[in-house]
């Protein structure tokens, strides 16, 4: 299941052509290299625009969110296996 | 039939709301996944291939999905990444065909007719299409490509096909495919018409061939004869062939239902999620620029449901205004013997705002003031951001979208 976090977080990455690409994060004091980008999303909330990635770092998908607007981003959802 | 008559794909993605989800987390790619509409919920709303060989079917209670696959994994849905993921898809499609139409969230049919000089053999355009998916969405994404010379017998080669399969029915494989094939394979026939047929001996829809028109009218009626004549021969239905009408044309009804995690006594919390579905729904209707002036509700519970409605003389443009109909006029004037478990409501006769002639009551002027800045600060801060202070306590049911996609054109599809 995912774990509901909705925590600040800082990201690194690379633009690739005209798309950003996140490479780590750092969370509570703790760097993590992004292993692989598995789903993209664009959503709205309100006039919000929010880009949801999905990535995993050891085999564990973590939900980042980027908030185009104020461009911070947060971490949203961890999966826990069980 | 020339190879270039074939020319309508049906691209189906494959257990879309679960693949986008085992896409999304390799730990859940090959495993029995159940999603549910948000955690806690007991109703599975869709599976993954895995979990279907099991027997897992949508609508399934979670208990008796957990009967047939015991290392089921649920995962509650993403509706929001689910619109995004179709528009992706459509982006894909129009990119590669000028003529496609969603017809529903994981479904589109693209009529290659304009561009077969590019694509001279539909096989070859479907593998480009299930390709290209893969690389936009992800190498768990798969899809199934039906292709025909009309719209039912494309959808009927996608639902046939094996997973990630690109499959043609021909003029020559046609009757057999039809005669080997249920009922539940093919487009716009339900249950209960599948099984009033069965009730008549007719298993496959090639069997209808076997009917009179007068046997057909008599059981079924002037649309429903016309209806299986029609599939019977492996024609376009009138449903499918209407859906090129629609494409310009605007919304006719908006509507919304909800289904509540219990059962409901309170009257307090009946007119609160009236309220929260009435002004998503209205939200829609002024955000297209619409107004309507048939409006109902439908309540279920216990196994019943009650249902009105009201066609009025004038239209209905207001959140409070709508809300006052179906609650006030309607709701409190039956007296409710049950309690709810889903609620909805829908507005219909929906004409552009333009088109109507202006009241001059002032006191509708100021309703629309009103609406107008709420509309504003909605455009800016999200849906429910303004709302009345008997809501307060209430949690908001948040809009989301369906597999049918009935409201694509609100969202752009």
């Amino acid at each position: 299941m995912y774990q509901r976090i909705d925590e600040k977080i800082m990201v690194a990455g690379v633009y690739a052509g005209r798309v950003f690409q996140p490479k780590r994060f750092k969370w509570s004091s703790k760097l993590y290299e992004i292993e692989e980008i598995t789903l993209v999303s664009d959503v709205k909330d309100g006039g919000r625009k929010l880009r949801l990635y999905s990535v995993v770092v050891k085999g564990t998908v973590y939900r980042l969110c980027f908030d185009r607007d104020s461009e911070a981003w947060r971490l949203e959802e961890v999966w826990f296996e069980g | 039939m020339k190879a270039n008559s074939l020319r309508i794909l049906h691209v189906d993605i494959n257990s879309y709301f679960a693949t986008l989800l085992q896409q999304e987390n390799p730990a859940l790619r090959g495993r029995s996944v159940g999603v549910l509409k948000s955690a806690g919920r007991s109703c599975v709303i869709a599976a993954s291939k895995e979990a279907k060989k099991k027997g897992v079917t949508t609508g399934m209670l979670l208990s008796e999905a957990k009967r047939l696959a015991p290392d089921l994994i649920t995962v509650a849905a993403e509706f929001d990444r689910y619109l995004d993921t179709t528009r992706r898809l459509n982006k894909i499609f129009t990119n590669l065909a000028p003529s496609v139409h969603i017809f529903s969230l994981d479904e589109a049919f693209i009529d290659i007719s304009d561009c077969m000089c590019l694509y001279p053999e539909a096989e070859v355009f479907g593998r480009l299409i299930q390709s290209q998916i893969k690389a936009e969405l992800g190498e768990w994404v798969t899809c199934n490509v039906g292709i025909s010379y009309n719209r039912l017998l494309s959808k009927i080669a996608s639902e046939i096909a094996p997973p990630n399969s690109v499959f043609t029915i021909t003029e020559s494989n046609k009757d057999a495919i039809l005669a080997s094939i249920t009922f539940k394979d093919v487009c716009g026939i339900g249950y209960a018409l599948g099984a009033k047929l069965e009730q008549l001996g007719i298993t496959h829809p090639y069997g209808i061939n076997f009917l009179s028109d007068v046997e057909l009218a008599t059981t079924f009626g002037p649309f429903w004869s016309g209806e299986l004549r029609r599939i019977g021969r492996g024609e376009n239905s009138k449903s499918l062939s209407l859906l090129d009408e629609q494409i310009d044309k605007p919304m006719k009804s908006a509507g919304r239902t909800s289904t509540a995690y219990s059962l409901c006594d309170s009257e307090v919390e009946i007119k609160q999620t009236l309220y929260n579905l009435t002004t998503e729904v209205m939200y829609k209707v002024r955000k297209m620029q619409m107004a309507g002036r048939q409006v109902g509700i439908s309540l279920w519970g216990e196994g019943k449901k009650w249902s009105d409605h009201r066609t009025l003389s004038y239209y209905v443009s207001h959140t409070q205004e709508l809300f006052h109909l179906l609650y006030h006029q309607l709701y409190l004037s039956w007296v409710r013997h049950f309690k709810i478990i889903r609620y909805g409501v829908f507005i219909s006769q929906l004409q552009p705002v333009a088109q109507l002639s202006t009241t001059l009551l002032p006191e509708w002027h100021r309703q629309e003031r009103v609406n107008q800045a709420i509309d504003e600060v909605t455009e800016k801060y999200g849906l429910f951001t303004i709302k009345p202070a008997t809501m307060l306590r209430f949690k908001m049911i948040r809009p989301e979208v369906t597999g049918y996609l009935g409201d694509k054109k609100y969202y752009g599809l």
